[in-house]
């Protein structure tokens, strides 16, 4: 009993985990393209400078939600909560 | 539930307990490949290094260099061309290292925290290295300790440094490869190909933009150090 409701929660705090980081990664990722389009509306020479400093940008909020998915997969394949039940 | 096991094997590294130290042998195994590729690929562009004409090899890795070079410069203002070797070797080993994987039975070496880890580590050694060096010893300790409120969020700065940037690079590689097993776990064999190119693509250009974005931020991190006068930061 106590094992299902430790892992009925680690599955959840999964899907939490990786819903909320996608969504605000998405938002994220979202505002640096829409002001590199518009940067590069306003000045059409800048735009490979611009797309540099994009991809660097997205890298770095992409890593956000890939930091919380291999957490989450760390909770999942390697729980620490069942170990600590098993003691 | 064989799937699940399986995956999870997929996870984990075999390792040789020599004198009391697990060795993740794949990792080490990866690690050289990578190196040798590089020195093979040295090698064949030394041969053919022309002064008059480059071949496309020799354009291009100058391209290369020359990026990277300007752009240590451009960081460092000026004192960058100490660091260029560094920036180069850093950018070139990440690059083939994050490729590597992409390779049926072949894994990444940056698909363990251990070589991310052991690059960050090495990154805030410099990085504590140009620090004394700019300011002095005493200069040093008056930065991290004589800002009375502000010291443990100095020294948690500095300690989260090297954590952010190894696990920016190993969790990118590691769920990317991931990803790679479970569409052939979870997908029919049969239509496996197309998500799986989809993704294999989109690996190439993370790999790319992570190797490139380890390499600006351990410069940027000794830019910040070295930087005294403009914000004791």
């Amino acid at each position: 009993m106590e094992r299902a409701i430790v892992l009925g929660a680690t599955v959840i705090a999964f899907g939490l985990l990786l819903g909320l980081s996608a969504l605000g990664a998405g938002i994220g990722d979202g505002l640096v393209s829409s002001r590199t389009v518009e940067g590069t509306a306003r000045q059409p020479e800048m735009q490979g400078r611009l797309f540099i400093l994009m991809v660097i940008g997205i890298g770095f909020i992409e890593a956000l939600p890939i930091i919380g998915l291999g957490l989450g997969l760390f909770l999942v394949f390697a729980n620490p909560l069942l170990a600590q039940l098993n003691k | 539930m064989t799937g699940l096991a399986w995956l999870a094997i997929e996870v984990t590294h075999p390792t040789i307990n020599i004198g009391g130290i697990d060795f993740n042998v794949d990792t080490i195994r990866n690690t050289l490949i990578v190196c040798a590729l590089l020195i093979v690929f040295a090698l064949i562009l030394r041969r053919q290094l022309h002064p008059g004409v480059p071949s496309p090899l020799q354009n291009a890795t100058e391209a290369l260099v020359e990026y990277i070079g300007n752009l240590t410069e451009e960081t460092l203002e000026g004192r960058g061309i100490a660091l260029a070797p560094l920036a180069i070797t850093l950018f070139t080993f990440l690059l083939i290292a994050n490729w590597l994987g992409l390779i049926p039975t072949l894994k990444s070496p940056t698909n363990d925290w251990n070589t991310t880890l052991g690059l960050a580590l090495m990154a805030f050694v410099l990085v504590q290295f140009y620090s004394i060096k700019k300011r002095g010893f005493g200069g040093y300790l008056k930065h991290l300790l004589l800002q009375p409120p502000f010291f443990p969020l100095t020294v948690i700065d500095e300690l989260a440094k090297p954590l952010t940037l190894s696990f920016r690079l190993y969790f990118n590689i590691f769920v990317g490869e991931l990803l790679l097993t479970l569409i052939i776990l979870l997908v029919p064999t049969w239509v496996s190909w197309l998500p799986g190119a989809a993704w294999t693509l989109f690996s190439l250009f993370v790999g790319a933009v992570q190797a490139f974005i380890f390499t600006v931020l351990t410069i940027s991190y000794i830019a910040v150090a070295t930087d005294v006068e403009s914000g004791d930061a």
